[in-house]
């Protein structure tokens, strides 16, 4: 009994400050952040493995396509070379060559973040840091809180908006929860009256966009590149939906909305599981999965919910330099000489007589999986590879065919 | 069995005490809590030509805002609320050298409670709440900037389109473009002001018109839109109160100048020189809204009133009578 | 079994509150972060003083024609100065040029400014940010937290540091124990106090450490407001202790710092040691020099995969590493230079006297060209 209370009173009193505890966590989680911090010429980034894989913006280190020198917070300097660029979504991967043991970020989950936690912002506006006398680098390290979630900036189409002071050249540096995990990269903020500094408004790309783009983008996307997805083929009403969701107005029976089953009237109300209040918010969500997902979208049709899954297009939005992204086939690319089955997926619905398809071997019904060893999960996909390259180019397809897969070379022709 | 007990209560104090600990222990999660608490009863509105934020203040759909939020002659606004409800609101009362504007929309939202913005000090929790560059009209989210109450002091330019000048309590929450007319919350989850964009073009920095500046106006203006003013004849059989009042310049309230001998003002000790500030729950500032608020009580009824005598305030109880002096 | 229940029971209603998370709970924490705040204020506004200056400096200041369009052109004025007019009496202000009013006198343009300043010694010591005194002073006044005015004499100054000191006659000023420099870590809450914009008052902004050493090693950053209201105040830690006095607030807002950009910068304690004696003792530094290459970057030109030349400065070091107006940097140092901002950080984080290496476009050629740097001109 004794005991018990004095277990009681003893706890009590041994309440810490508040205050202190908060700051011994952004001191320690400053700490570990900045050990993972990669130092890169006009802005900031972060590593996300110990052999040296690490992120920061596209409009940072997407045009470093010759390989940059990186330095790291304890003075050792580095070469690294881009892995795969997201021109749309604004994410970079990079890679330190010959690496191991390097300090990294895991990744937190953005969507558990709550408006009002609070989260640190590291990296190197202004470009300030210098090697110190002691030949460490020193990382600006700022506190905050996540404003709002799930905001549509455009490109940064749910981005998490933050009051942690953000400024030029923190730009692909890392949004974290004070545990040191990262929940997004910092790459924009909103700035007025032509002052470019900080006024309490930073956004940043979330921790889950970019893990549905990553494993493409670690295994090099089509040329370095990686492309966003979207839905061809809808209009939308356009009254106030009063948070009801995003109301379809008319479907192309064509287009990719319409063979994955969407009717004039659909009212969308959730994709994957995030809730659908408006037309701007169903763009938000769709435009942060890579082309060729398959997506879950649930609409309400004439009382009753019903579940559609869609495979996406290619997006054709503007890139975060300003370039539109074009859907359209470039000239002088190569080409193969297949169609493909309407619902988006890479498997082969015909083969063009006389095209390098027939003379390769390729037929109908065949399931394209690989090209040139990396993965592919649908049409767009295969496409964009077979228009990286150029007529007299071989490429290598790993297709399945009465369930057994096969590889077939096949040296891609001209287009007329 | 006593050993069993006492183990087991010493497991539970262990337990209770750590939950108690582990509370305690979470300083992150308090503006997350307080966010939920108030962003509810904040909206996006807009109206002549302007658009910006407001903050539900009574729960049967009363907005305040500010002129440069929502115009400054306009007579009906379009509000957003959480959940991406659109209303058409009606202005029902407004003050523009105040920046005060109240909306009423057909709705009932969640409202906060007015601070006393005089005990605000410097170094007290600030949130600022409202649309940031859309947030709420198009990302249908309140966002939330975390501050201090900065500085407490008087501004006299009137900048950026604005029409107040006065004191200010400025923070140090970030404050953006459609934020103006939005809350200033205090740790109690109270508006301790509404923000103003008036501030100077290389400063940025955050101000917000004192809520005691605008508290009696807003009351006011809702309690009357809520009980439509009732014409100045007194009806028959009406409470009579005994004692004549009259508006004073500077004084918030009405001013007794007569005290009728016998009469029950008399006799509930009420003197020349008492101000009148509150007829049972409704503040009073004019002599209109006095004479309606006293016309509800019946002769006989009790009546509290709240006086301001000698710089103190009290509450008075007067047993209203019938009326004698014609 | 009665005694269980019994005890179970009591149990039970102890515990009960510990787990409903209650709106006390969370004012409790709240509170616990104000009253920190509120004692740093209950500590410190003693050691904060009003600095008045006047200037009398017909230097044209075409950094504030960029910023503030209104500006009274032909006047030294650093933002946020007032322009007024005075007579000979001094006692009559008027706000229009011409002849006293009241006395009839000769009206004379005076510029006045206020800012912040932080008691340093008991002894009438001053220190604030250079920048608040920069320009031909006439006049100091500072006011202490007692009301009472002084006139001030600039003793010293540190352009490198952005550091100055002024001398009041004054005996037992209030000043801050310094904080440990040593026991000074990012992350750790600190907060910034500054003069009211009306005079009366302080302000009071939050923060954290950011990192250390900036600013040439002088500085630690945080990302507390400062502004040209509070620059020169203490930078405080929540034991109200001196970490610092604020300092670098710059009037240009793009590609700078600006004002309450949430890059501020306090001299740090072991750096005030070191820089106060000479001060004090009226040594002054002008800047620390800066690296300076020589050339001027056309901002205009367009489709330009580098930084096009617009000229090279006579004597300096690119002139000498033979670069021509009208080239083009592609790589310095061996990273390529997309724009101008590319070019200038990397030459910024050089010292004078570096060497610099570029691969340049000259027409149809590319060279590889090498040089010094130099030192970048007084402004």
């Amino acid at each position: 009994m004794i005991l018990g209370l004095a277990v009681m009173a003893s706890t009590a009193a041994a309440q810490t400050d508040p205050v202190e505890k908060l700051q011994k966590k952004v001191e320690a989680a400053g700490k570990k952040i900045s050990d993972a911090f990669v130092f890169i010429p006009s802005g900031s980034a972060f590593l996300i493995s110990a052999d040296g894989y690490f992120l920061t913006n596209h409009h940072v280190g997407g045009t470093m396509t010759a390989g940059t020198n990186v330095s790291l917070n304890d003075g050792r300097s580095f070469r690294a070379e881009i892995v795969c660029t997201d021109a749309v979504g604004d994410v970079c991967l990079f890679k330190i060559k010959d690496a191991k043991d390097l300090p990294f970020l895991e990744f937190g989950d953005s969507d558990a973040l709550e408006v009002g936690q609070y989260v640190l912002a590291v990296g190197n506006p202004l470009g300030l840091a210098m090697k110190t006398p002691d030949k460490k680098i020193w990382p600006t390290v700022s506190l905050g809180v996540v404003s709002a979630m799930h905001r549509n900036q455009d490109q940064y189409s749910d981005c998490i908006q933050t009051d942690a002071a953000v400024n030029p050249g923190n730009s692909g540096g890392p949004l974290c929860t004070l545990d040191g995990k990262f929940v997004g990269i910092n790459g924009r903020i909103a700035t007025r009256y032509f002052n470019r500094v900080n006024s309490g408004v930073g956004y940043a790309i979330s921790s889950k966009q970019i893990q549905r783009f990553l494993p493409q983008m670690m295994e090099g996307g089509i040329g370095k590149k990686i492309s966003h997805g979207q839905v061809n083929g809808f209009t939308f009403d356009r009254e106030p939906a009063q948070g009801a969701g995003a109301k379809v107005r008319s479907v192309d029976a064509s287009s990719t909305a319409g063979k994955a089953g969407f009717q004039a009237g659909d009212v969308i109300l959730q994709v994957e599981e995030y809730k659908v209040f408006s037309v701007k918010r169903f763009y938000g969500i769709v435009g942060n999965w890579p082309m060729d997902s398959e997506i879950t979208v649930k609409v309400q049709r004439e009382g009753k919910e019903v579940a559609l899954k869609v495979r996406l297009d290619k997006s054709s939005s503007v890139d975060i330099l300003g370039q539109r992204t074009d859907p359209t086939k470039p000239k002088g690319a190569g080409y193969l000489g297949v169609t493909w089955a309407g619902d988006g997926s890479s498997k082969i619905q015909g083969v063009v007589e006389g095209s390098p398809a027939e003379g390769a071997g390729l037929l109908k019904g065949d399931l394209v999986v690989k090209v040139d060893g990396a993965k592919v999960t649908g049409a767009a996909g295969v496409r964009e590879r077979i228009w990286a390259k150029k007529p007299g180019d071989k490429m290598k397809l790993t297709i399945q065919r009465d369930g057994k897969d096969q590889e077939i070379e096949v040296t891609l022709g001209k287009n007329e | 069995m006593r050993r069993l007990s006492g183990s087991l209560f010493i497991l539970l104090a262990a337990s209770s005490a750590a939950f108690a600990q582990a509370k305690q222990d979470e300083p992150e999660k308090v503006h997350i809590r307080m966010h939920k608490r108030i962003a509810p009863s904040v909206v996006f509105v807009q109206g002549g030509g302007q658009q910006g934020s407001g903050v539900c203040v009574d729960k049967d759909g009363y907005i305040l805002t500010s002129p440069t939020a929502c115009g400054s002659a306009s007579d009906t606004v379009t509000v957003l609320a959480p959940g991406s409800k659109q209303y058409t609101g009606k202005v029902i009362g407004r003050n523009n050298d105040k920046e005060l504007v109240v909306v009423k929309i057909d709705a009932t939202l969640p409202a906060i409670e007015f601070a006393d913005s005089d005990q605000a000090k410097l170094g007290q929790i600030s949130y600022v709440f409202g649309d940031s560059y859309g947030s709420i009209q198009n990302d249908d989210q309140v966002a939330i900037s975390l501050g201090v109450v900065s500085g407490i002091y008087e501004i006299s330019k009137k900048q950026r389109g604005a029409f107040y000048t006065g004191k200010v309590l400025e923070t140090s929450a970030a404050v953006n473009p459609n934020q103006d007319g939005g809350p200033l919350v205090n740790a109690d989850g109270k508006l301790l002001g509404i923000v103003t964009l008036n501030y100077e073009d290389s400063k940025f920095t955050g101000i917000a018109i004192p809520g005691n500046v605008l508290k009696d106006e807003v009351l006011q203006m809702i309690d009357q839109h809520k009980k439509p003013v009732v014409a100045k004849v007194e009806p028959k059989g009406a409470g009579w109160l005994g004692a004549t009042t009259e508006e004073v310049e500077d004084v918030s309230g009405l001013k007794i100048k007569k005290v009728a001998k016998g009469g029950p003002a008399e006799k509930a000790g009420l003197k020349v020189g008492d101000v009148i500030v509150k007829v049972d729950v409704k503040w009073v500032l004019t002599s209109e809204g006095f004479g309606d608020a006293m016309s509800k009580f019946e002769a006989g009824a009790s009546v509290k009133l709240r006086i301001e005598r000698d710089g103190k305030e009290q509450d008075v109880t007067v047993v209203l009578g019938k009326r004698t002096e014609y | 079994m009665k005694n269980l229940i019994s005890t179970l029971a009591i149990l039970a209603a102890a515990a009960l509150p510990a787990f409903a998370q209650t709106k006390d709970d969370d004012r409790k924490i709240l509170r616990a972060f104000e009253s920190k705040w509120e004692k740093v204020v209950e500590k410190a506004q003693s050691v904060v003083v009003t600095i008045r200056v006047e200037r009398d400096d017909t230097r044209e200041d075409k950094a504030n024609k960029v910023n503030n369009p209104q500006v009274d052109g032909g006047v030294f004025k650093k933002p946020p100065d007032r322009v007024v007019y005075v007579c000979a009496d001094d006692k009559v202000e008027e706000t229009a040029s011409g002849t006293c009013s009241k006395c009839g006198g000769d009206l004379k343009k005076v510029v006045r400014g206020m800012c912040t300043g932080t008691i340093l010694e008991p002894d009438g010591v001053i220190g604030t940010s250079y920048f608040n005194l920069k320009g031909k002073l006439t006049k100091i006044t500072v006011t202490t937290a007692d009301g009472k005015e002084h006139d001030g004499k600039l003793l010293g100054y540190n352009g490198g540091a952005d550091f100055a000191v002024i001398k009041i006659d004054a005996k037992n000023l209030p000043t801050l124990p310094m904080a440990d420099g040593g026991k000074l870590v990012t992350g750790m809450n600190v907060v910034v106090l500054g003069r009211a914009p009306d005079g009366k008052g302080l302000t009071l902004n939050p923060g954290i450490l950011s990192a250390p050493q900036r600013n040439m090693g002088f500085a630690w950053q945080t990302d507390a407001h400062t502004n040209y209201g509070n620059v020169g105040g203490p930078l405080v830690d929540l034991d109200g202790r001196l970490v610092g006095v604020t300092c670098k607030i710059e009037a240009k807002s793009s590609g700078s710092v600006g004002q309450n950009s949430g890059i501020s910068f306090a001299v740090a304690p072991d750096q005030l040691a070191k820089i106060m004696p000479d001060l004090k003792l009226g040594k002054s530094t002008q800047n620390t020099a800066k690296p300076f290459m020589g050339i001027q970057a056309d901002v205009n030109a367009t489709d330009v995969d580098g930084v096009k030349l617009a000229d090279v400065i006579k004597g300096g070091g690119a002139e000498r590493a033979g670069l021509k107006a009208g080239d083009v940097i592609l790589e310095f140092d061996g990273v390529p230079t997309k724009i101008f901002d590319d070019l200038r950080l990397m030459i910024e984080k050089k010292s004078v006297g570096d060497q610099f290496k570029v691969k340049v476009r000259r027409g149809e050629e590319e060279l590889d060209l090498t040089g010094t740097l130099g030192e970048r001109p007084a402004e």
